[in-house]
């Protein structure tokens, strides 16, 4: 029992590191988000002043810019893309023999290593993000609310990792699958809320995107820690993420059981 | 505990494999040909428990795809495979515990990072003891000139410096079976020379058993038995000494002129190389002590010359040789 945790907290450890080694590149994308954040501030002060209405979809202006900071500041650890890249470059560069010689199930490896590259994105960009919006835009925190955050942001992981995981594995017939990640991690993005607040939607569009688990990798947390959720809104989306997960579960672990024998790597 | 480390009996593994053509139409070149390619075909051989076997063939022979099969990456699609009393491509994980592997320049570290990240990696996947671990690693540092090297990043490091490192991190865990694929590809004199003392070491200390693929032939010499792959089958499977005496009743002649001239070597045996002054020839063995030959040497063209058994390179390159006329 113990030795695996062992194992496992090792392959954990070396996701972080790795991601240790690109302290520079952090600091960038966190200029970078925060340098994002204002081009939606400007876009949507021009739509803002431009109509009549000081509320759109609920949401005031500063309410506005605060969740665009907010959006872009939990996108790089909320959701679990990375995955599907690290199975394709395994794949790729042949490191996935090596990776099927150690005595940890290739998933556990992939599933850890993201998980620590992941942790590593929380603490370097997400964690410094959040602490600057909190502190420069007033933001009032409870502990409800924050413990509701944690909860959403590890379903969330949670949930796309198998998502994610199974678009990894089609690299098993495609080789190279950039153009899919990129297309789903869109999707993710337009429908999660990361394109415009989901509020802003029409009612029918709205009570299908409250069936499907990508608003709690954007919408929800944003909307969560800007007090804009009420708890049954937040309750129920969380049920909704956990009644995705399970199925999402067994169909990676039955895409997993399909694929594995076909593993051989480029050049093998 | 089971005698044998290695058995094979009767394997065979196709692979699907797609060719573009290169006549045709340009639709019917954009179709991929898709072929069956026969990686393996009803190989059989035991490895027992501290052997240290080469694994030779020509590029694309089914080496690496037998390896694969080995550590149990791929599966094989006939025969039988046992490794340490295990199926390895059932019982992967209770297998890889106990294996080391040993592919390419830098797959078990991580680029961006220092090699001892990749050796505290390795302590953890494997589970082994603080004590343990340090010892090994003083020892493998020690002997292979690496206590300078092992705390900087991967990527800074030379060729040679991350195959060794490479090597350590296979090996941490004292595996019982080692594979090795080309172990000493960029690796300095020296070093290739540690490497192959360290593999000799473990053999000795610990039964480690080696199975070892490789083109480089000094690498060949620390292996007591040579199994041969040719298109996926087996064409010899016996002593290093035994192939070495394959050929042995050629000796290699190399002569030495003072001046151009007109000699007919070919009289005496094959000439494999003529420069102005200089002749290498291969000769027979029982041509040496021939009244002819001996006045040949004895002439006064001839300053000086040497003869010497040829050398592994020369006997695999024969050997292939003749598959491929046997095939034609």
């Amino acid at each position: 029992m113990f030795k695996t945790i062992d194992r496992y907290l090792a392959v954990l450890v070396i996701g972080f590191k790795q991601q240790l080694a690109y302290k520079k590149d952090y600091f960038l994308t966190l200029g970078f988000r925060i340098f994002a954040s204002f081009i939606m501030v400007a876009v949507w002060t021009a739509v803002y002043l431009n109509s009549d209405v000081t509320s759109i979809g609920g949401f005031t202006l500063p309410q506005m810019y605060l969740y665009f900071f907010l959006i872009n500041a939990i996108a790089i650890s909320s959701f679990n893309e990375p995955i599907s890249e690290n199975i394709q470059d395994d794949i790729q560069s042949g490191t996935v023999t090596t990776a099927l010689v150690k005595p940890v199930a290739y998933t556990a490896q992939i599933f850890l290593n993201s998980l620590g590259n992941n942790i590593f994105a929380g603490l370097a960009v997400t964690l410094p993000f959040l602490a600057l919006i909190v502190l420069i835009g007033h933001l009032a925190l409870s502990i409800q609310a924050i413990a509701f955050f944690l909860i959403e942001m590890a379903l969330s992981f949670t949930v796309s990792t198998f998502i994610f995981f199974m678009i990894g594995t089609l690299a098993v017939y495609l080789t190279n699958i950039w153009g899919i990640i990129a297309v789903t991690e869109s999707l993710y993005m337009l429908l999660g809320g990361g394109v415009v607040p989901l509020s802003l939607l029409p009612s029918w569009a709205n009570n299908i995107l409250a069936l499907l688990p990508m608003q709690l990798s954007l919408y929800l947390p944003a909307a969560t820690l800007l007090g804009m959720a009420s708890t049954g809104e937040i309750l129920q989306s969380i049920l909704v993420g956990l009644v995705w997960a399970v199925p999402l579960f067994a169909l990676s672990v039955l895409v997993w059981n399909r694929v594995r024998g076909k593993i051989t790597s480029v050049g093998g | 505990m089971e005698d044998y480390a290695v058995r094979v009996e009767n394997v065979s593994k196709w692979f699907k494999a797609h060719e573009v053509r290169r006549s045709g139409s340009f639709v019917t070149k954009l179709l991929r040909k898709t072929y069956f390619k026969h990686a393996l075909r009803d190989v059989s051989f035991d490895i027992k428990q501290g052997e240290i076997v080469a694994l030779l063939g020509r590029n694309g022979s089914g080496k690496s795809t037998l390896i694969k099969i080995l550590s149990g990456i791929l599966h094989a699609d006939s025969g039988k495979v046992s490794v340490l009393g295990l199926e390895p491509w059932t019982e992967r994980i209770e297998l890889a515990q106990q294996l080391g592997v040993v592919l390419g320049a830098h797959g078990q570290l991580f680029w961006n990072l220092p090699a001892v990240d990749a050796f505290e990696y390795m302590r953890g996947v494997y589970n082994i003891g603080q004590e343990e671990y340090r010892r090994r690693l003083r020892y493998f540092l020690k002997t292979l000139d690496l206590e300078h090297v092992y705390s900087r990043q991967v990527r800074t490091m030379s060729l040679g410096e991350q195959m060794k490192c490479n090597f350590v991190a296979s090996v941490l865990h004292n595996p019982k079976i080692v594979f090795l694929d080309e172990p000493t590809i960029g690796v300095d004199l020296p070093s290739k020379i540690a490497l192959r003392k360290t593999v000799a070491e473990l053999q000795a200390k610990y039964k480690t058993t080696f199975i070892l693929t490789t083109h480089i032939v000094e690498d060949i010499g620390i292996a007591q038995r040579v199994i041969l792959l040719s298109r996926g089958k087996m064409v010899f499977d016996d002593t290093r000494l035994k192939l070495e005496a394959m050929f042995g009743d050629k000796r290699h002649v190399e002569l030495h002129m003072a001046e151009p001239n007109h000699i007919n070597f070919g009289r005496y045996g094959k000439v494999l190389k003529r420069g102005e002054t200089t002749v290498v020839m291969e000769v027979s063995k029982n041509v040496l002590k021939t009244k002819n030959f001996l006045a040949l040497l004895n002439r006064k063209e001839i300053l000086d010359y040497r003869v010497a058994e040829p050398g592994l390179n020369f006997i695999l390159n024969k050997f292939y040789a003749k598959l491929d006329r046997e095939k034609r």
